[in-house]
């Protein structure tokens, strides 16, 4: 039991909610990853353009026999350049990619990295001397959290290979192909290539693979471009790019990563403040895959990212962004915007993984390679976009379809999740977020693939729109007009999301994979039916409404004619008609919450509203009956019937605009003080009362 | 002394409660740390040149392992099974470096490398096999095709195979692999194969246990029929099929080395026969 000293009722409900809320933390994919304090580049730089002059380095191995096999089906004028570069490459270039970076001698380098394996096996070797105790803090991630400097003096702690502030770097694989140019890291390393305050860095066409976090990770840059690479096999992240402005990725491909393969996090919060209408992108991402991760893309304040013509498919959910966690510049998350991506089939659930015991294995034993990918955070399996906390994003004109859940699914972040205490703030999120004119449930070739629902969304936040084909839940959500910033409607205006989706987010925030903990309530962990914890809470409140209920139609209803009878001033004609009215009330409400039971897992249904309907009927009619005795508690009761009619008019015709807390909250808050007032009138009364309309025969205490 | 301010007040106390457990975590940080992402530090064995190709050696008690089984495909060819331990088959990272349990095989006629597999499945033409006698071997590889190996030797298993008859014949089956009643050129017996029959009802072995006399070189064609789930396995030409209750399992072989050989059953541990090849 809480105990809150000194506290109002208010202040502890307030409490209690909060409380509620904070659990949602980590329900939705938190996407995020511990760094030294970083701020965003001042956004003069520029994106780097490819370039093919100026100063060049040479990477390559010396297996002769071993090179001709990796050339041998390249087109001929590609071999021939190739064999060129190697016979070069023998006389004055470098073994591993670090030996070149570390010839850097200014800005405007080119590397070319020929075909082969990269191991770097001189950046393998545990440290030692000061670089194994270096004094920095640990992430709860168990590794040391180290300042710029500390990476200059021990680049080989945690990165495979470091390019440490080196401005227009661009460095190249000479292959035909991506997978021609492979750096591997081999599970020996936190990142395999460390760009750290690297303005101006591009790279192209090789592969960067196998880590315990990042492939490729570029931090505090102005102007990168990520142009043909693939990444994959990572314990979190295919590509990460933290805190960086001017950035392009181009024709990248990642797989297999435990969090996404895309992450633009904190990019430049360059149009904070604006509306719709903003004057440039921080980063821009076309043309890229993403499968086989649990998110394809994801970005915790990942702010101003254009991502257009991208493919995200088969993975746990498609692309995600937040406002989640503390410590990231730019939150909250704001004006992403997604156009003309191909977000289909993201079903995959590597819960199996978790739950068998292969995720706790070390990570080269996993099995990466042929397909586990071992799910960082609890996410919703099914699910095409789904935005915790974000304002302004922009989803149109993108087809999204084949999901097993939705296709896009909204939540709320309260501020204090990130650590941000002003109450003001607390509701800054999720507004102004516009899914229109999108292409639901249909592929490019015009196969109908649906979504089983278009949107599941907690219901809170301002001017949110969806246009949709499939079932929504909430069964109504507000439309949107023709571009970002109308609306169909008058659209609605909440501070704090439903209920029921706040207690489900609680259950399912308890995943854990270090604990192998698979929440059992939860359906994204596969529970169905009784098991799910939404329906249990129904049961739980519809056995418990119905007691009293029940109780109220025995103890005060079902012998109303005799006491209105014997009553002072009791129209005695109309006693039985209030007796049978009672009666057919008790269980039209009973037959509600029986129904609201079936209804709790089909809310994208009109099931729930048709519960309501006759619970509110119900609770009404009792209200009227229950007047003629207990003027002050039967009008309570109408009153908690009307606010359950209201809740069934959100749940089926229009989500009513302008109600700071929806039907339901003021219904269940209205329900706390009914349930303890029909306590207190279904409480036996005294045998001798001086008031004699309060006493009848059958209602004393035996 | 300054009030603090209530809300700030309310705030710090839902996230003391947080801190205590409430709901599991601290608000404090970033997503929860998920997998172990300690750095590996197994090395991948120690790499050796021999001629053409390098092996990558690892304590016995690393190493994977392989059995590899020969079955005949039913319509033409064989399909051949690899039961691999602590060996996993990682066809998307081939090229990359070699990481302990991983990679792929390489399948071996008579020392010639005649295929890649990355699965535990492959199927194998008849006409990849010439008519005779030979030996398929499959090696286990890493990633960057070095071969897995142990104590200095591959990491590998073979079983002899009999190509299929071809013009000689000039029969509808002579696609087809040989099998034991199929006359071979091999060896003396060039006529039946010797047929042993065998049921095993409870911990009874009908025919009773007993010694047959193979001739080296002859066709043996071995069917087992018992009623419970088990296993039977021909000693000293490592032979074994499944058996499921009431289904004969059959075994055909070429008893191609003298000796005195045992074939019982795994589970039951029950003696069968004894085999004498001379």
């Amino acid at each position: 039991m809480l105990y809150f000293p000194r506290m109002s009722l208010l202040r502890k409900l307030s409490v209690t909610v909060l409380l509620a809320l904070a659990c949602l933390l980590p329900a939705a994919p938190a996407l995020a990853h511990e760094e030294r304090p970083v701020s965003f580049p001042d956004g003069t730089g520029s994106v780097p353009v490819y370039r093919i002059t100026g100063p060049e380095l040479l990477v390559c191995k010396t297996d002769r026999a071993d090179f001709d096999k990796r050339v041998a089906t390249f087109p001929a004028a590609l071999k021939e350049q190739n064999l060129r570069l190697f016979e070069r490459c023998q006389k004055d270039g470098f073994r591993h990619l670090q030996e070149a970076v570390d010839q850097v001698k200014g800005p405007g380098y080119n590397i070319k990295i020929l075909p082969g394996l990269y191991q770097e096996e001189p950046s393998l070797p545990e440290p030692t001397g000061a670089c194994a105790n270096l004094p920095a803090r640990l992430s709860s991630f168990g590794y040391q959290i180290l300042s710029f400097e500390q990476q200059q003096k021990c680049p080989h702690n945690q990165n495979l290979v470091a390019i440490l502030g080196i401005k227009d770097l661009q460095i190249e694989g000479t292959g035909a192909a991506p997978r021609d140019v492979i750096v591997d890291a081999q599970y020996k390393k936190l990142n395999a290539i460390r760009a750290d305050m690297t303005n101006g860095i591009y790279f192209r066409n090789f592969t960067a693979q196998r880590t315990t976090f990042n492939s490729l990770y570029i931090l505090a840059s102005d102007g990168f471009v990520i142009d043909r690479m693939l990444t994959r096999w990572n314990d979190e992240y295919g590509f990460l790019t933290f805190a960086s402005d001017h950035g392009l990725y181009t024709d990248c491909e990642s797989h297999g990563n435990g969090d996404s393969g895309i992450y633009p996090g904190s990019a430049s919060d360059i149009n904070a403040g604006r509306s719709h209408d903003v004057p440039r992108y921080s980063i821009e991402i076309r043309g890229c895959k993403s499968y086989q991760n649990m998110v394809g893309y994801s970005g915790t304040a990942g702010n101003s990212v254009w991502a257009h013509d991208n493919e995200f498919f088969d993975n746990m959910a498609g692309a995600s962004m937040d406002s989640l966690f503390p410590d990231h510049p730019g939150l909250p998350q704001n004006h992403a915007k997604f156009e003309k991506n191909k977000i289909y089939n993201n079903n995959k659930n590597y819960y199996n993984h978790v739950r068998d015991g292969t995720c706790a294995k070390p990570a080269g034993q996993r099995g990466y390679e042929s397909g586990v990918v071992c799910p960082q955070i609890g996410v919703a399996p099914g699910t095409g976009i789904l935005t915790a906390g974000g304002n302004f994003n922009v989803y149109r004109d993108n087809w999204i379809y084949g999901h097993d859940r939705t296709a896009f699914m909204l939540l709320w972040a309260p501020a204090f999740l990130r650590g941000e205490e002003a109450l003001d703030k607390q509701a800054d999120t999720s507004h102004d977020n516009f899914y229109g004119g999108n292409r639901l449930g249909v592929a490019p070739d015009g196969s109908v693939r649906p979504n089983a629902t278009d949107v599941i969304w907690d219901g809170q936040g301002s001017r949110n729109c969806w246009d949709t084909q499939a079932p929504t839940s909430p069964y109504v959500v507000p439309g949107c007009g023709g571009k970002p910033g109308e609306l169909a409607g008058a659209g609605s205006h909440r501070l704090v999301g439903e209920p029921a989706k706040l207690a489900h987010s609680l259950v399912c925030a308890e995943y854990n994979v270090t604990e192998r903990r698979l929440p059992a309530g939860c359906d994204w962990f596969g529970s169905s039916g009784l098991a799910r914890v939404e329906v249990q809470v129904t049961l739980g409140t519809s056995v418990f409404i119905g007691l009293i209920v029940a109780l109220l139609w025995w103890r005060r209803l079902r012998t109303a004619p005799a006491a209105a009878a014997s009553g002072a001033g009791a129209d005695a004609a109309a006693a039985p008609r209030a007796g049978r009215l009672g009666a057919v009330s008790a269980v039209l409400a009973l037959a509600g919450l029986a129904l609201d039971v079936a209804g709790a897992a089909y809310d994208y249904t009109l099931l729930p509203a048709a519960a309501l309907l006759l619970l509110g009927g119900g609770l009404t009619g009792m209200g009227l009956a229950l007047r003629r005795e207990y003027r002050f508690f039967g009008g309570a009761t109408i009153v908690l019937g009307a606010l359950t009619l209201l809740d069934a008019v959100d749940k089926s015709l229009l989500l009513i605009p302008w109600l700071p807390l929806s039907p339901a909250w003021l219904r269940g808050l209205f329900a706390i003080v009914w349930v303890l007032w029909a306590v207190v009138r279904l409480a036996p009364r005294p045998r001798t009362t001086p008031v004699p309309e309060s006493t009848s025969p059958a209602e004393a205490p035996a | 002394m300054r009030r603090p301010h209530p809300y700030r007040l309310m705030i710090g106390t839902a996230a003391a409660v947080l801190l205590l457990g409430a709901c599991g975590q601290p608000v404090t940080t970033h997503h929860r740390p998920g997998t172990d992402h300690a750095p590996a530090t197994a090395a991948a064995g120690t790499p050796h040149v021999h001629g053409d190709h390098q092996t990558r050696d690892v304590p016995a008690t690393e190493a994977p392992s392989v059995r590899l089984e020969v079955r005949p495909d039913s319509e033409s060819g064989w399909n051949l099974h690899l039961v691999t331990d602590r060996f996993t088959f990682t066809p998307d990272s081939v090229g990359g470096a070699a990481l302990p349990g991983t990679g792929h095989a390489h399948l071996y006629l008579d020392g010639k490398k005649i295929a890649r597999l990355y699965a535990p499945w492959h199927h194998l033409a008849a006409e990849a096999v010439p008519a005779g006698t030979h030996t398929l071997t499959v090696r286990l590889s890493a990633d960057d095709h070095t071969l897995w190996s142990s104590a200095g030797k591959p990491v590998e298993s073979s079983a002899t195979i009999e190509g299929p008859q071809r013009a000689a014949k000039g029969t509808a089956t002579a696609a087809t692999p040989a099998i034991p009643d199929t006359p071979t050129t091999q060896g003396t017996a060039a006529g039946q194969p010797t047929r042993i029959n065998v049921r095993i009802s409870g911990r009874t072995v009908t025919p009773p246990p007993g010694r047959v006399e193979i001739e080296e070189g002859a066709k043996v064609r071995l069917e087992v029929t018992a009623d419970r789930t088990d296993t039977v396995h021909v000693h000293g030409f490592d032979l074994e099929r499944p058996l499921t209750p009431g289904i004969p399992a059959i075994i055909e072989f070429t008893a191609d080395r003298s000796g005195l050989f045992e074939v019982e059953t795994h589970e039951s541990g029950l003696v069968l026969t004894q085999l004498v090849v001379r």
